[in-house]
């Protein structure tokens, strides 16, 4: 199961995904609501790529758009970004570390509480931009992904 | 046989009120070390009220150690006051200026001051007590002392132990009611951060004006927001660093041992062993519970305003209570999505409602204090 959060607007959703039998067919459950839907290929479009999907509001978002298009490529992030400033405490995962959506991949201390940076995807890390005692700004990159 | 007496003079003139009291001392250090609920002045309270309520103890005659550090510092206000220069020195309004729209949020969450006011004034207390009990809704140590010290001095030691208590359980007492107010559809809400610079100018600047436009509207808060405000001037100046360090370590802690001491020693059978304590208790934690749901009523309310993303749970951190209150958002929003990251919005309401409590207990002595 996947889980994706989309924000349209300014209400976020958090949708999670099951593959049913094929590739084609799924079962989403939104906002606690459950659904089954059904992807169709259309291959020669281009499907739109956003690194921040959790800033960037969706533009299109019909039901009929949404089926056309395959979900996971539009949401799955190439980074991870600093939420807010701060300053790095811990890093928990090295390059080649495979992780899964929720781990705990950072701590980052802002205004005085630290914070657990947990990864939004699952995936391997690629390379980790930040060192302990660092200072980042906000929507600085933190760590890289490997694609694919 | 007198000289039996002599020596058991103490024992045989305690009483069982002294001895409740000194249970209560006992208790609030437990709560200090066991829970680590405000440590640093539930600690000296509760072993000030064991000290004030040994018999005989000389601590509290004309002379003693307790009675100067009340009269250097409690019944003058000079020590809340010093605590203020500390916190301002140790207050980054950053968040609060980038967004200066979180000063609404401090204002709701001052809410709880006049709702508990009424209730007081319902449940038979007369209206200067009432105003100091409701004043506990500033959810501020200091604003509650300096306010309750004018206004009904025989209820400071109640009102500062019941501010203080429930101060250190703000991280308990908020999260229901967040989640009963706020629907979990609303409290997945992201808040996309942008972080704007703000200019040395204008950091500098800031506690200035808001000094001047305070204590022009409310000129007695002019002692509170004047002092807070230096320290937050000094803190941002970056040229008074031995000041600024003196104010937030040295002169901050000698003043919350002595003032924590002082209150203690209040805490005297005759004063508290009454009902009306029982009943300060309970209006307290209404004052917390009514800030918390105003600020997020208003907060929810807001969202129909207000173009752009808002969370409605950022108006429980509109109290004063700096900076758990900013926390709690921040746990309770990551509870149901934990790439939600809501602090710097809170931190933003939290410093506004720091300021605004301020100016709170200024409006509660102009109205209530030449009665």
């Amino acid at each position: 199961m996947k889980r994706y959060t989309v924000t349209i607007g300014d209400i976020t959703h958090v949708v999670d995904l099951q593959p049913l039998n094929d590739a084609e067919h799924y079962r989403v459950w939104v906002d606690g609501q459950v659904y089954d839907v059904a992807l169709s290929e259309a291959p020669d479009h281009e499907p739109q790529v956003h690194p921040h999907p959790s800033t960037e509001a969706i533009p299109s978002a019909s039901p009929a758009a949404a089926r056309d298009r395959p979900a996971d490529t539009a949401t799955e992030p190439a980074d991870l970004r600093a939420p807010m400033p701060g300053v790095i405490l811990e890093v928990n995962v090295e390059p080649g570390a495979e992780v899964q959506r929720g781990d705990q991949v950072l701590v980052l201390e802002a205004m005085k509480m630290k914070n657990a940076i947990r990864s939004p995807r699952s995936g391997i890390v690629a390379e980790v931009l930040v060192r302990p005692g660092q200072s980042v700004n906000y929507d600085e990159p933190l760590l890289r992904y490997r694609q694919g | 046989m007198n000289l039996l007496d002599t020596l058991l003079a103490g024992l045989l003139s305690l009483s069982w009120g002294q001895v409740v009291m000194m249970g209560i001392g006992g208790l609030l250090i437990y709560l200090a070390i066991a829970k680590e609920y405000e440590p640093v002045l539930l600690l000296p309270i509760g072993a000030g009220a064991i000290l004030a309520n040994l018999p005989l103890s000389p601590l509290v005659g004309d002379d003693g150690l307790l009675t100067i550090l009340y009269n250097a510092g409690v019944g003058n206000e000079m020590f809340p006051l010093l605590i203020f220069v500390g916190i301002g020195a140790m207050t980054d309004f950053g968040p609060l200026l980038e967004q200066p729209h979180m000063l609404l949020m401090g204002a709701a969450g001052q809410f709880g001051i006049f709702g508990t006011l009424f209730l007081a004034l319902l449940l038979g207390f007369d209206i200067n007590e009432a105003a100091s009990i409701g004043i506990i809704g500033a959810i501020d140590g200091p604003t509650s002392i300096y306010v309750s010290n004018q206004l009904a001095p025989h209820l400071l030691g109640p009102i500062a132990v019941v501010a203080y208590s429930y101060m250190s359980l703000v991280p308990i007492i908020q999260p229901p009611i967040m989640r009963a107010l706020v629907s979990r559809r609303q409290r997945l809400i992201r808040m996309p951060y942008s972080q704007r610079p703000v200019s040395r100018r204008t950091r500098i600047l800031f506690p200035i004006i808001v000094t001047a436009v305070v204590g022009l509207l409310v000129p007695m808060a002019i002692p509170l927001i004047g002092m807070l405000m230096l320290g937050n001037l000094m803190k941002e100046a970056g040229v008074v660093e031995r000041l600024v360090g003196a104010s937030s370590n040295e002169i901050a802690n000698a003043v919350t041992l002595f003032l924590g001491l002082a209150i203690g020693a209040t805490m005297r059978a005759e004063a508290f062993l009454r009902p009306q304590t029982l009943l300060i208790l309970l209006l307290g934690i209404f004052a917390f519970g009514l800030d918390t749901a105003a600020g997020l009523v208003f907060a929810r309310l807001l969202r129909w305003v207000v173009r752009g993303p808002l969370n409605p749970l950022i108006g429980a951190a509109g109290i004063s209570a700096f900076p758990m209150a900013a926390r709690v958002v921040q746990r309770v929003a990551q509870e149901e999505d934990f790439e939600n990251f809501l602090l710097m919005h809170a931190m933003g309401a939290n410093t506004a409602g720091q300021i605004a409590s301020v100016v709170a207990g200024g409006v509660v002595l102009a109205l209530f204090a030449a009665r």
